[in-house]
């Protein structure tokens, strides 16, 4: 069913993707033409704080995004085949069998009125045409699949008698029921405990390499991306301001928020750190209008040219882009925090 | 508080002995009674003055509980609390008194925790008013000074919570905790709903405030870096009891305890060529209106006996100013020494 | 003290935009003031006595001495009117008013305080709803006799039940919040907690019942003082005189028209009131409001 990854082409491609509220002079840009390569079997982040644009963005992909927005792009391909003129009817033909989709919090995702049983058979009969006995023995063969404890008996079980891991679980037989190519991760464990959220990652894992699927993972966690993701995209104010694989990411940020993200993270991890050095200011809210580039006014690299003109995302090494005039600088060390104070 | 203040009182700010916090929960069906859970199962807890203890569980641990009681929100059961050497239980309307001046809290939701109706000015008034502390022009000087502490503008007084980002709204239930000079704050996952940068600002703030104030914090946090960060000391809780607990650095980098060990292995590392050494754990939190026998983590631990069914292991010192409430700590550390990790 | 972090801090979020006025709000309320304002000069401006008797003049329709015509006794119909206007508005909102009052702070215990208090409180005004308004003004004027205290009682006690239906949910809702539990941990008694930390959140619901049950009252203090339950014979009151007009319906219609029509006008004003408020107070409109 999934083709070999790292085949020559993309699973998804978006090129230019651009989602706004409102209109004319009330209009408010959240996502500025972001653009996105998965190829299959790979995974693929979107980090970010809140009010960056990430969750309105796979939304996006699967043109799901919340009524009175707009959502465009130049280029919308799945497995090669143009998706951006599809109706409604036929992006829910899509949607479950090809892209999946998995949220943040299973209790508002997950149908509390029916079983867990009849959420995954929904899916079954949708888009696999399965009913009946063989619907049923399916569901439970997923349920198996996420490592649920009793899957037998949990499939006619409703969601308030779970546990939320359980929950978790739950949801996430039900996008994979229908065997999708690409499976969107929305926070899929922010909500989680910290061991389950082992638990959780650990089985996503698992089950990508056994299923040969694609995940899109969107985290504000720079530690669980960096467990799983191949490759990382960085979004700031709706744009994205940094991608590279995860080991140079993570080894050699060149934008001066990844950077800054990351001394954060590791400074809150280490146990040497006396003094936080933090980002000045607030993450902007989605949407807000910030001349130049966005980032100027909490950047510690900031100069005049920031403050006119926002800087196009761009090679800064091989397989690495960044959007910032002097991303050079930031990769070779200037202006770091143990600089600044 | 000041040096010498500190110096005076040798015995600890707050010190709590066995206390118990149990709810009624909603009955199931086809039952006739309400099943009781034990929130809180028999903690002991001292913070000298100026200090930070650090409280770390998971959901259903019991922290946040545990903090509420500390401020008589909720009703213990049983066990003592002794703020500055006053038994509160024996001590009434006086002893209450004595707490609401001492002891303040700040509160996870930055959003929920704050009137929206009301002025940041008179939010940050408020406990002056109740306590009846100072007169109207005192009180409003106190507030400008409070507010200016926690890098908030002059202006903040006029407006309302709405006009503010969600790490300005954690400034201003900082400021309302501060503003009564408290020795203690009880701090409930104030920086859980928090963006990572805006954390680190508000992590910074507190523990600038601690040097300036000589405030003590109780910090409650379900991210152990966090908590490693701001506190000197910490307890780890599991189903209402701590199973270990010592100074934070210590604690973190050689935890003695199964569940601590889990805890730490399954923090993820920002890099990924970090070696992982998961300890996952399997199954889940047991209920909390049934919790197994003896040692309460038995169910998911790799390392369960039978006397861990039989007999609750109670907390034991362990050397380097730890204590660990586990039968066989000893030999679990042991065998850790022997079995070192291929990668390195 | 010196600040320890003024530099990080970036400056407030914008406020919300204000909500434009709704029409509808405007016109009700140019129509509410219209007549309040002629009820309030009605001396000046009434062209008669309201209970002078013209008795050649019976039963007139519009002339150019009685505009609206005269009722059986010969009464100007128009200073009747009028003069009407006083019990019905008085009426009609000093018993919501109480009703509002009252409801509210019953509301108010009985989702605070929950178990005991709210099963006794909210038993009695599971009462109150029970009752048809009717029968609640007549047991109070067997009790009290008739006039305008009981009709005014009366309509209170029936209208009491919304107010404290809204008060108390909006109480049930806060009270397990936050910042009541902070307000607690402050050491803030109930009563502080009760009017500083709910109270506020149902302002703009309580005003949106306000203006529904205003025209209601207004209706059902007609409906009484045709039955002859309110304000007694000579003083005019809206529903009197329409009762008054019905048995000679036959012979001349102005004396119940006009009634008719002033009592619309009335209620229409209030309801478009309440109409325009509740748009403008909708959470999805506006900054103002739950």
């Amino acid at each position: 069913m999934s083709p070999q990854p790292g085949s020559a082409q993309p699973l998804l491609e978006v090129r230019d993707l651009r989602v706004s509220f409102g209109a004319d002079d009330s209009e408010r840009v959240a996502v500025h033409g972001v653009s996105l390569t998965i190829r299959e079997g790979e995974t693929v982040a979107l980090v970010g704080e809140s009010g960056c644009g990430k969750s309105l963005t796979s939304l996006a992909l699967l043109k799901l995004t919340p009524a009175g927005s707009h959502a465009r792009a130049d280029v919308l391909r799945l497995g090669g085949d143009d998706i951006t003129g599809l109706d409604e009817g036929q992006m829910s033909n899509i949607r479950g069998k090809r892209i999946a989709m998995v949220f943040q919090n299973p209790m508002s995702a997950l149908n509390p009125v029916l079983t867990v049983g009849h959420q995954i058979t929904e899916v079954l009969r949708r888009h696999l045409g399965l009913r009946g006995k063989a619907a049923r023995a399916r569901a439970v063969e997923m349920l198996e699949l996420v490592e649920m404890p009793d899957p037998a008996g949990r499939v006619s079980q409703y969601p308030h008698q779970m546990s939320g891991g359980m929950r978790q679980r739950a949801m996430i037989a039900v996008a994979l029921s229908a065997g999708p190519d690409l499976l969107i991760a929305d926070e899929p464990t922010t909500a989680l405990d910290v061991t389950l959220q082992a638990q959780v990652m650990d089985l996503l894992q698992r089950l990508q390499k056994e299923l040969g699927m694609a995940v899109l993972l969107i985290s504000h966690d720079l530690g669980v991306v960096a467990e799983v993701a191949d490759e990382v995209n960085v979004m700031y104010a709706g744009r994205i301001v940094e991608r590279a694989d995860a080991r140079t990411l993570f080894r050699d940020p060149a934008h001066p928020y990844t950077r800054a993200l990351l001394q954060t993270v590791r400074d809150l991890e280490s146990p040497d750190t006396v003094d936080l050095a933090p980002i000045p200011g607030a993450p902007p809210q989605l949407g807000q209008v910030i001349p130049g580039c966005s980032f100027a006014p909490r950047c510690p690299l900031v100069f005049d040219r920031c403050h006119v003109e926002s800087p196009a995302l761009r090679t800064v090494g091989p397989n690495h882009e960044a959007a910032c005039h002097v991303a050079e600088e930031v990769m070779s060390g200037k202006g770091s925090t143990d600089d600044r104070v | 508080m000041t040096e010498s203040d500190r110096a005076v009182t040798d015995r600890p700010l707050l010190e709590v002995t066995d206390l118990a916090v149990s709810f009624k929960v909603a009955r199931a069906r086809g039952s006739w009674t309400r099943p009781v859970v034990r929130a809180v199962d028999g903690v002991s807890l001292r913070i000298e003055a100026g200090e930070t203890l650090g409280l770390v569980g998971e959901s259903g641990s019991g922290k946040s509980t545990t903090g509420r009681a500390v401020l008589q929100l909720v009703p213990a059961d049983s066990g003592s609390i002794y703020l500055d050497g006053t038994d509160l239980a024996s001590a009434g309307a006086k002893g209450r008194d004595l707490l609401r001046k001492r002891v303040q809290m700040v509160f996870q939701d930055p959003f929920g925790s704050l009137n929206s109706r009301m002025k940041v000015g008179d939010i940050v008034r408020e406990p002056l008013e109740i306590q009846r502390i100072g007169d109207r022009p005192s009180r409003r000087r106190r507030v400008t000074e409070i507010l200016d502490l926690v890098g908030l503008p002059a202006d903040a007084v006029k407006r309302y919570p709405h006009e503010f980002s969600g790490g300005q709204r954690q400034r201003i239930g900082i400021a309302r905790a501060l503003a009564v000079e408290p020795a203690l704050v009880v701090c409930d996952e104030p920086v859980a709903a928090l963006d990572v940068s805006v954390q680190a600002q508000i992590l910074k703030l507190l523990k600038d405030l601690q040097r300036e104030t000589g405030v003590a914090y109780l910090f409650i946090a379900h991210d152990l870096n966090v908590v490693r960060h701001v506190s000197r000391r910490t307890a780890v809780m599991y189903l209402g009891k701590i199973v270990e607990e010592g100074p934070s650095n210590g604690l973190f980098a050689s935890p003695r305890h199964p569940y601590t060990q889990a805890l730490t292995s399954a923090i993820p590392i920002p890099d990924p060529d970090a070696p992982r050494r998961r300890l996952v754990l399997t199954g889940e939190i047991p209920s909390p209106t049934n919790p197994p026998s003896g040692c309460r983590f038995r169910t998911r631990c790799p390392h369960a006996q039978e006397r861990c069914a039989a007999e609750e292991p109670l907390l034991e010192p362990a050397g380097d100013g730890v204590s660990v409430a586990c039968h066989f700590w000893r030999e679990i550390a042991a065998s850790k020494e022997t079995t070192k990790p291929a990668a390195s | 003290m010196a600040s320890l972090q003024a530099l990080d801090v970036p400056a407030p979020v914008a406020k919300g935009a204000r909500v434009p006025l709704d029409r509808r709000l405007v016109v009700g309320a140019v129509g509410l003031a219209i007549i309040v304002l002629a009820a309030l000069v009605a001396p000046l401006i009434a062209p008669f006595d309201p209970i002078e008797q013209h008795l050649d003049d019976r039963l007139l329709g519009p002339t150019s001495t009685y505009l609206f015509g005269t009722d059986n006794l010969g009464r100007d119909t128009l200073s009747r009117l009028l003069y009407g206007l006083r019990p019905s508005l008085i009426s009609g909102l000093a018993a919501v008013a109480l009703a509002a009052v009252s409801g509210t702070a019953v509301g108010l215990l009985a989702g605070y305080f929950g178990r005991w208090a709210d099963a006794v409180l909210s038993r009695m005004v599971d009462l109150l709803i029970a009752w048809p308004t009717i029968f609640l003004a007549l047991a109070l004027v067997l009790v009290i006799g008739p006039g305008q205290f009981g009709v005014v009682l009366a309509i209170a006690l029936a209208e009491l039940p919304i107010f404290a239906r809204v008060m108390r949910a909006i109480t049930l809702s806060n009270v397990r919040g936050e910042h009541v539990e902070a307000a607690r941990s402050m050491g803030a008694t109930a009563p502080r907690i009760m009017i500083r930390h709910i109270f506020p959140f149902a302002l703009s619901p309580l005003l949106v019942q306000f203006a529904i049950a205003a025209p209601l009252a207004v209706v059902a203090e007609a409906s009484l003082g045709y039955l002859g339950l309110g304000t007694q014979p000579p003083a005019p009151s809206l529903g009197a005189i329409l009762s008054d007009a019905e048995l000679y319906l036959s012979q001349s219609y102005s004396a119940a028209v006009f009634p008719i029509i002033m009592i619309a006008l009335l209620v229409l004003s209030l309801t478009l009131i309440a109409d325009g408020l509740q748009k403008m107070l909708d959470p999805r409109g506006a900054p103002v409001g739950l």
